[in-house]
């Protein structure tokens, strides 16, 4: 059996449009069984190659079988005149206009060929001293100019140098604040502590210096309940 | 003036015009009294035709624009290092044919013809300057609206939009194709 292989196809509807055309299938009288019996067994294939299928083969998978299943439905669903609706119309007309313009896009390419053979002039000087700003803007449009923006941030440097403050308060200088800062039985409110802080850094070294005492069990820390001022209390070392 | 100065004007602008030359800017050059481009291009191609001219002119873009004769294209192709047709993608045709006839269309209005993800292709070509985006939709979400461009127009070797093959013929042409049987057997 030939082996069909995906990527030569631009998508479902061509993949589909294939098996008409190699069947020689009435697009208006499509055997909704036959073709989904094939496209799924094309699908499996690819899969089992273990090659990823393409998100839109496995849509069009689900409608094919939407529609076979509809086509057992006994009672035909009907239309405003109670006509029954045929319920591959909907992929017939997709089909149909994605043919007009793939034959369409035939048309193009044999166009741009025989174009591409023909050559117009190719450099032109660029006109020098001309004062009126409006011959270059005449064709400009708001998209252009979104257009170029675009192309002058992609030129622009990248940065790759940053500048660093060094920062005012050190971490071990905090550490001796606070072990400073307790009072007479050895308690401390975190927020008291943070009262102190000039800037959102300091609260950082604050916090920071906070968690490296716990870690050196020179300090613990107790919440009596949620949201509850947080206390810091002093231990004595053994 | 004598036809013969005012034909040799033109063949001047041609010859000189960076974009297709169009009666708009004729009349800018000739101040008063311009002449009919068209006249005057249907005289200067009998006269390229008469003396079996290198160039043509060509209706492209809804100007006129002097063009190799395709035999030279390989003689060129050496000149410029132009080494290599440009391919356009299969993708790429069908897009640019779908916003040909739909424009001004939505992404997704052009995915739901082809059925596949246009994302990369309409990048493709926005880059090759064949569609632009003209607007945004007033539906929701608002989505980029695009374009043709006069750049496709003179790739294409178009004239105007309308010079493309109608969609009902389109639909004929293909109810008329023979079936693969009947042309398989014409080879026999």
């Amino acid at each position: 059996m030939y082996k069909v292989q995906l990527d030569h196809f631009e998508g479902p509807l061509d993949l589909l449009l294939y098996f008409i055309r190699r069947d020689e299938i009435d697009i208006y009288d499509i055997p909704i069984a036959q073709i989904t019996a094939e496209y799924l067994q094309i699908i499996e294939d690819i899969k089992t190659m273990n090659l990823s299928v393409a998100g839109e083969f496995i849509i069009m998978a689900a409608s094919l079988m939407r529609i076979k299943s509809r086509m057992l439905i006994p009672r035909p669903e009907l239309d405003e005149e109670g006509e029954p609706i045929d319920p591959r119309t909907e992929l017939v007309q997709q089909l149909l206009e994605y043919q007009r313009f793939k034959k369409v896009s035939e048309e193009l390419s044999l166009k741009w060929y025989d174009q591409s053979y023909r050559h117009k002039r190719s450099a032109y000087q660029e006109v020098e001293g001309v004062d009126d700003i409006g011959i270059y803007l005449k064709k400009v449009d708001l998209f252009d100019l979104a257009h170029y923006f675009k192309i002058a941030m992609d030129r622009m440097p990248v940065i790759t140098s940053y500048e660093l403050h060094q920062e005012p308060v050190s971490l071990e200088e905090k550490k001796r604040t606070i072990l400073k800062s307790f009072d007479g039985d050895g308690t401390l409110t975190f927020k008291r502590l943070l009262s102190k802080c000039k800037d959102k850094i300091e609260v950082i070294v604050t916090f920071l210096a906070i968690l490296d005492l716990m870690r050196l069990n020179e300090i613990s820390i107790y919440q009596n309940k949620l949201f509850d001022e947080i206390k810091i209390h002093r231990l004595e070392k053994n | 003036m004598v036809h013969e100065n005012i034909d040799l004007i033109i063949e001047a602008l041609l010859f000189a015009s960076p974009d297709p030359l169009t009666q708009k800017k004729v009349n800018i050059v000739f101040e008063d009294n311009p002449p009919n481009l068209e006249e005057v291009i249907l005289r200067l191609t009998q006269q390229y035709v008469d003396q079996g001219n290198a160039i043509e002119i060509q209706n492209v873009s809804g100007g006129f624009q002097l063009r190799t004769k395709p035999e030279y294209d390989n003689y060129i192709r050496r000149l410029l290092n132009k080494t290599g047709q440009l391919h356009l993608s299969q993708a790429a045709l069908e897009s640019l044919s779908i916003v040909a006839y739909k424009q001004p269309i939505s992404r997704i209005d052009m995915e739901a013809i082809r059925g596949v993800d246009c994302v990369g292709v309409l990048k493709t070509l926005l880059k090759k300057s064949f569609v632009k985006i003209k607007g945004r939709d007033e539906g929701p979400g608002r989505p980029l609206l695009y374009t043709t461009t006069d750049e496709f127009l003179q790739a294409f070797g178009l004239n105007r939009l309308s010079e493309m093959p109608k969609l009902k013929e389109v639909s004929e042409l293909l109810e008329e194709q023979p079936a693969l049987s009947d042309q398989i057997n014409a080879f026999k």
